[in-house]
Formats: C-alpha cells, structure tokens, sequence
C-alpha cells in the first residue's frame, strides 16, 4: 500500500471516529469506544494528524456562509452507478441496497448514463487512477463499471479497480464479489486475487476469498485463470463424474448430527420452516440439466500453464498456489450469495454463523463446541438471520439470549 | 429547524468543544494546514507519555489540549527566533485574525469550490447537518434516504473535503506560525 493510500484509509477511519464520537460529551461515548479510540490515536502520529485534519473540515465547514448557493433537491440521482476513473478527484461511492433491474431497457438507460457520465469524465481527466470499492459488514453493493461491467459486491469486499486503456483489471482485497463482464475485446478484463489472476471473455462469473483460498465460479461464458506458475494439478484437466455438487437435491434443508444422519424432527424434505420454499424456483431443474450438459464439454487447460473454466464450473486456487479439481456445479446454487442466499451443506453451525455474521449487523454466537460442530444443510436468506435461528430451535433444544441490540447468542439447552 | 434550534444545537457544539479546537485552530498560536501533520507527530508523543485510562476519561478533549499547546508553543518559539522586522510586524497586523479571513469571499469561495466535488446529495446531508443544524436522523426523513445512507455520505465527505481543503486552504490560511 502506497503512501497516500494508507492516509486515505487512515482519513477514513478519522472521520469514522469523528462522526461517532465527534461532539459528543464523554458521557454519551460508551467506556468502550472511548478506549478503542484512543487505543487507535495512539497506534499512529498519523492517526492523530488526520483526526485534527477532519477537525479542521469540520470547523471549515461550520463557517462556511455560502450554504443556498446548492441545491437541496437529490431525488434524481441514480445511485447505483460509480463513475470510476476518479478523474474528478474525488473517490466513488455508489449507495448499497438498490438492485440494478435486469431487463434490458434499464440496462440500456444504466449504459447510457454511464456513457454520459464517462464523456464527461473523458472530459476533465487528465489521467484514470485506480478507484477502491469496499463494502462493510452486512452491506451489500451493485455498482456499474464505466466500461458497462456490473459487479456485486458482498459484504466487506474491498476491490481495487484500474479501468487502462489496454486493460481492465480489478484487484479482490477481500470477500467475494460477482462479475458482469461487458465485452471489449481490445481491452482483457482481469480480476487478481491472492497470486491467482482470472481473465474473463465476456462473461459472468463469482470470485471469492474464502479461508486464504480463492474459488473461481463460472455462471456464463468462460474464464482464463493463472494461477501461479506450474501449480496446476494433475487432476485440474479431469471432469468430476456427474455426481458432484450439482446432482445433489437442493433447496432442502436438513439438520444433521455431527455424524452426518439427518435430524428426525425436520427431517430431509421441505423441512418445517417456511424458508426454505421461495428459494426453491431459482435453483429449478432446468439449470441443473444445463448445468450437466455444459459439464461435459472437455475443458483444456490453456497454453502458457492458463486453466481454462466454462460454465457451471467452480476451481479452488489454494493458499498455495495449487489449483483444485475443476468441479462441475450448478453455478446458481454456487453462486447464490449473489442473490443474498445463503447455501449451507452439512456445514457447521459454527461456519454458518460466521457466514451470517458477515451479512448482518446483528451477530450470531454459537455457544459450546457440540452445537458449534453441528451441522445443517438448506438454503437461507442472508439478511434475515431469524429464520437461522428458527431452524435451528426446530431441530435442537436451544436457547437463544438477545445480548443488546448487537449480538444473538444461542447455548445448548439444559 | 428553526434559525434559533439550529444555533442552539451549534453552540451546543461551541461549548464541548470548540474551544479547545478553536485554540488550536485560531488562538495565537493558530496553525496553518500544512503544519497539521507535524502538530499530529508532536501531540502523538505527547500522548505516549500519558496514562492511557487518564486519555480514556475524555479522549477528544486531550487531543486538542494537547494540539493547541503545541501550536502555541510552536508560535512563541518562533515568534522569538525571527528578526523582528518592520515587513514581518506589519504582516502580523494585516491579518491577526483568522476569522476575518474566514469571512473573506476568497476563503468562502474556496470552500464552495471543494464542496463542489460532493455528490449533490452528499452535499445536500453536509448542508442540513451544518446549515440548519439537523441530526442525521431528521436529515433522512427531510431527504427520503435511509439513516445509513445519510451516515454513509457523511463519512465519504469528509474524505474528500479533506484532500481539497488541505491542498487549496493552505494559501488562505497563511496565519500563525511562519
């Protein structure tokens, strides 16, 4: 990280601490976070300087006089594009939440905007500089590159994004986001994670950091990914047989004991909780057959030590280097965190938590290593940790102490 | 809000904090932008050497504390190392008041210009929180925006008024320390 990048993230925190101490008398400023602040005052002589910087902005601002010389009227922003050569000085933030529409004519319009807004760009920059794009804890974003490219951001994602004139390339920092490529044969998009890099040929595709591994799923389309050099495995060229990830049923879900047999109370169908249903439509049979017959076309590795992956195909780069077996799955199975869907397969309660913890501001903690490696299977609505909470209750005794406002604890019950 | 809320929710402000802020940033001893980095070094091992439960009490009190004696400081070392000459007092006399040159239209203009590189919304929340003095909350309910949506376009301004006032302020704030 270069210099004036870490005084931007330390201008960040800053102003975080100001607006959340900021005028507040010591009273009102919880034991905590008076120490925590000061524990990070006292991390840097930079942090100190850039608190006084945001001291300053704030006092600025205060005298300003100037005030009806802008307008109030915002409602016509479209906050879901970033304008990302930061030609105009200044970082882009598109606001979270807002769902780009997929029907063409909005994307036509999004396209045209973003055209507008690239022309003028083109009008002031004098050069692209590379733009970050982060998420925080349960926020999740859909921004819309200038060169068309939409991509979804989960929570605390952070992507560095370098739109050249030769080439487009998107650094993952952290967390998983998804990949609409628009095509543009003259300029390669690139997504670098870890050592792995990933080129795409105009496609869709998800790129996760998960536990220092990268996984590289393919929804549309196909992808180039290099990992480095001569660390493909021998397995990497062989198809697994159809039994894989995306033969298995879906949108059950299932309590099981650390043994893996399934709960009697919930049982493997439709299970007695409600949400387990509405997921059921998008993860259809159809998409599994498509699923099964994209699989069987052979996929080559590529000349210069380059794998390549087309749809419904997932690979897992490891901490090492070493790519995994390339896996056939059903990419929106595999990919439904991009639709805010939580898929859990005889995962741990304690994984399942820790995935949930990243999606919401309220904080799940499974109490007791029994419960901890208890392991569920289902599909759940990340935003909506309740309907976890409820499964879990429905197939376990449990109990379930709300700690404030910020955190859910469930212990194994008496 | 009314005019009269609005000062009563600024004064608020003045009477928590401004004054040790205002010192640092206006007394005698005012800094100029550019000296904010080597102010923040100097209050950061001041703040080494204190206990840190001490700190804890009330954290932001100390730090200005801390910059405007060193700001003062600073001015007085100066103040004696420099030839007292006829063009320098003069310079003093000229401009012994940062508020004045607050109020000059260059500065005011100088802030619009940064505040120009705001999102119109972003500007819109900044406008509400410093103008009429309204809390975050009613600035979403007058806005129609969620309150983190609010609080989100709080954070990113900052950043950015910070890089532009930090380069451009400089020259308008050539008080203080020589």
């Amino acid at each position: 990280m270069d210099v004036n990048e870490r005084r931007a993230r330390v201008t960040e925190e800053a102003t975080h601490w100001w607006t959340r101490l900021g005028t507040k008398a010591p009273a009102e400023v919880s034991e905590v976070d008076r120490q925590e602040f000061t524990q990070w005052l006292r991390e840097s002589p930079l942090h100190v300087a850039e608190l006084l910087h945001v001291a300053h902005v704030h006092d600025v601002l205060e005298r300003f006089k100037l005030w009806n010389e802008f307008p109030l009227e915002t409602q016509h922003e479209d906050d879901t594009i970033i304008a990302l050569p930061s030609s105009l000085g200044s970082e882009g933030k598109a606001v979270g939440g807002g769902r780009i529409n997929s029907n063409r004519r909005v994307r036509f319009l999004l396209a045209a905007s973003v055209a507008a807004l690239a022309i003028l760009a083109g009008w002031l920059a004098v050069r692209t500089n590379a733009t970050t794009v982060k998420t925080v804890r349960a926020e999740r974003r859909e921004v819309m590159l200038t060169d068309g490219t939409i991509v979804n951001l989960e929570p605390e994602t952070t992507l560095r994004v370098n739109l050249g004139k030769h080439q487009r390339s998107i650094a993952l920092t952290q967390g998983r986001a998804l990949f609409h490529v628009a095509k543009d044969s003259a300029r390669p998009f690139i997504v670098h994670a870890g050592s792995t890099s990933v080129r795409a040929l105009g496609t869709i595709f998800g790129v996760e950091q998960k536990k220092q591994n990268i996984i590289v799923t393919v929804s549309e389309g196909k992808v180039a990914i290099a990992p480095p050099a001569g660390l493909l495995s021998a397995s990497s060229s062989s198809n697994l047989p159809l039994t894989a990830l995306s033969e298995r049923q879906l949108p059950t879900q299932r309590q099981d004991e650390t043994n893996g047999t399934d709960y009697p109370s919930v049982g493997s169908g439709k299970g007695s909780n409600s949400m387990a249903s509405p997921t059921s439509n998008i993860l259809s049979a159809n998409v599994e057959r498509e699923a099964q017959r994209v699989g069987r076309n052979a996929m080559a590795s590529g000349e210069a030590g380059e794998l390549f992956l087309v749809a419904n195909q997932q690979v897992t780069i490891q901490k090492s280097g070493a790519a995994g077996p390339v896996e056939k799955v059903d990419s929106s199975r595999a990919l439904a965190w991009s639709e805010g869907l939580l898929v859990f397969d005889s995962t741990s309660l304690s994984e399942v938590a820790e995935e949930f913890n990243h999606y919401n501001q309220v904080q799940l903690r499974i109490r007791g290593d029994t419960l901890g490696h208890r392991t569920i299977s289902g599909v759940f609505k990340a935003s909506d940790p309740q309907t976890i909470i409820d499964f879990i209750s429905a197939g376990v005794h449990v109990v379930v102490t709300h700690q404030g406002s910020g955190e859910i604890v469930i212990s194994p019950g008496s | 809000m009314s005019p009269a809320s609005a000062h009563k929710s600024l004064s608020e402000w003045f009477r928590r904090w401004r004054s040790p802020l205002r010192k640092f940033l206006v007394g005698r001893g005012a800094v100029r932008v550019a000296d904010l980095d080597d102010i923040g070094q100097e209050v950061f091992l001041r703040l080494l050497r204190y206990e840190s439960a001490e700190v804890i009490q009330h954290p932001q009190a100390y730090i200005f504390k801390m910059a405007a004696n060193v700001a003062a400081e600073w001015a007085i070392r100066s103040r004696h190392r420099l030839a007292h000459e006829p063009r320098w007092l003069n310079s003093l006399v000229a401009h012994d008041s940062v508020e004045e040159a607050f109020d000059s239209q260059v500065v005011q203009r100088e802030i619009k210009r940064a505040l120009a590189t705001l999102t119109a919304r972003e500007c819109a929340v900044v406008r509400l929180y410093f103008e009429e003095g309204l809390s975050k909350a009613e600035i979403a309910l007058r806005l129609g925006l969620s309150l983190r949506v609010v609080q989100r376009d709080f954070e990113t301004s900052y950043p950015k008024l910070r890089r532009e006032l930090a380069l451009k302020l400089t020259g308008a704030l050539s008080h203080g320390r020589e």
